[in-house]
């Protein structure tokens, strides 16, 4: 009889063990390896980035020696060279609640910006050359576009000038 | 007594072992689904090299200089619904059109397969003929 009870409460220590073990066990599972990329995605080539707004201060405008032309230069990491060469490259100002891309003309004066690898060179300045006042602070955003999947579209080659321009006397 | 005493410690530390050796095989789960495909896009890119448009390129007209660039890519689709962007390089830095250098713009406008390029004065007095400059050309257009 002895013997019995010690059997049952041997199989029930067991048991509670055998469970906590378990219990314990699940919180050791490890995660898989990450599942394969998706596919690509189908139809354009392009990828278009913009920058968030930012302001370019009044203060941060350079003239030049008789204040008919400021400049601000400022760095633009997403220009690489390929977009440089290949794409397209945007800047819009906000002037009250409305956008407007750049080159701007306002009245006799006009804002456009050239870019080159990694930066952006603005300009303001009078087309009669005549002095200017310091550019009021503004906000500007710039947008970048670049081809991305060209091997999707082998069919696609870039123009040659001398396959494309034909020059000389023709009219409108 | 003392053989009961035994018989459990035994019994139990072979089920602790048993139970632990689950823990310890730290077996991988099952590799996760593939990612969601990727968006279709709805921008197609094309886009000239970049080339030296010669100053002999340009005529005159009454008033001003023009130029024609042939770019078989400004299809109807992309007078409708694209863009056409013209870049000219000055000095090291490429500029869209229209640009303006004091007086003088080049300005650009553009047809099916063409692009007009055209050089003026704002004040009527027609410009030098315009230099060679290098030039590039993209042209976006949507994807159905």
């Amino acid at each position: 009889m002895m013997n019995f009870f010690n059997s049952l409460k041997l199989s029930r220590l067991a048991l509670v063990i055998l469970i906590a073990g378990m219990m314990a066990c699940q919180k050791k599972e490890i995660q898989g390896p990450q599942g394969d990329p998706g596919t690509p995605g189908v139809g354009g080539n392009s990828n278009i980035v913009s920058t968030p707004v930012f302001v370019v201060g009044s203060s941060q405008w350079k003239p030049n020696a008789d204040t008919t032309l400021w400049q601000y230069k400022f760095d633009a990491a997403q220009i690489t060279s390929d977009i440089a060469d290949k794409g397209v490259v945007k800047l819009f100002i906000q002037v009250g609640s409305s956008w407007w891309e750049l080159p701007y003309l306002a009245g006799e004066f006009l804002m456009q910006f050239g870019f080159s690898v990694g930066s952006v060179n603005l300009s303001y300045l009078d087309p009669h050359g005549e002095k200017l006042l310091r550019p009021a602070t503004a906000n500007f955003r710039l947008i970048t576009i670049s081809e991305v999947a060209r091997a999707a579209h082998p069919e696609l080659v870039e123009s040659n000038f001398e396959e494309i321009m034909k020059t000389g006397n023709s009219s409108k | 007594m003392k053989n009961i005493t035994i018989k459990w410690f035994t019994v139990s530390s072979m089920l602790m072992i048993f139970a632990f050796s689950f823990c310890t095989k730290d077996v991988a789960g099952p590799k996760g689904n593939p990612g969601t495909p990727g968006k279709k896009g709805n921008l197609l890119e094309v886009h000239t090299k970049i080339f030296l448009h010669p100053s002999s390129a340009w005529y005159k007209l009454e008033f001003d200089w023009e130029s024609v660039i042939y770019v078989p890519e400004i299809t109807k689709t992309v007078l409708e619904s694209g863009e056409v962007k013209v870049y000219m390089q000055v000095g090291k830095e490429w500029y869209d059109l229209p640009y303006g250098e004091g007086l003088f713009y080049t300005r650009c406008w553009f047809e099916q397969g063409i692009v007009y390029l055209n050089y003026y004065n704002t004040h009527t007095a027609i410009p030098e003929r315009p230099v060679s400059r290098n030039f590039r050309i993209v042209v976006l257009s949507p994807v159905q």
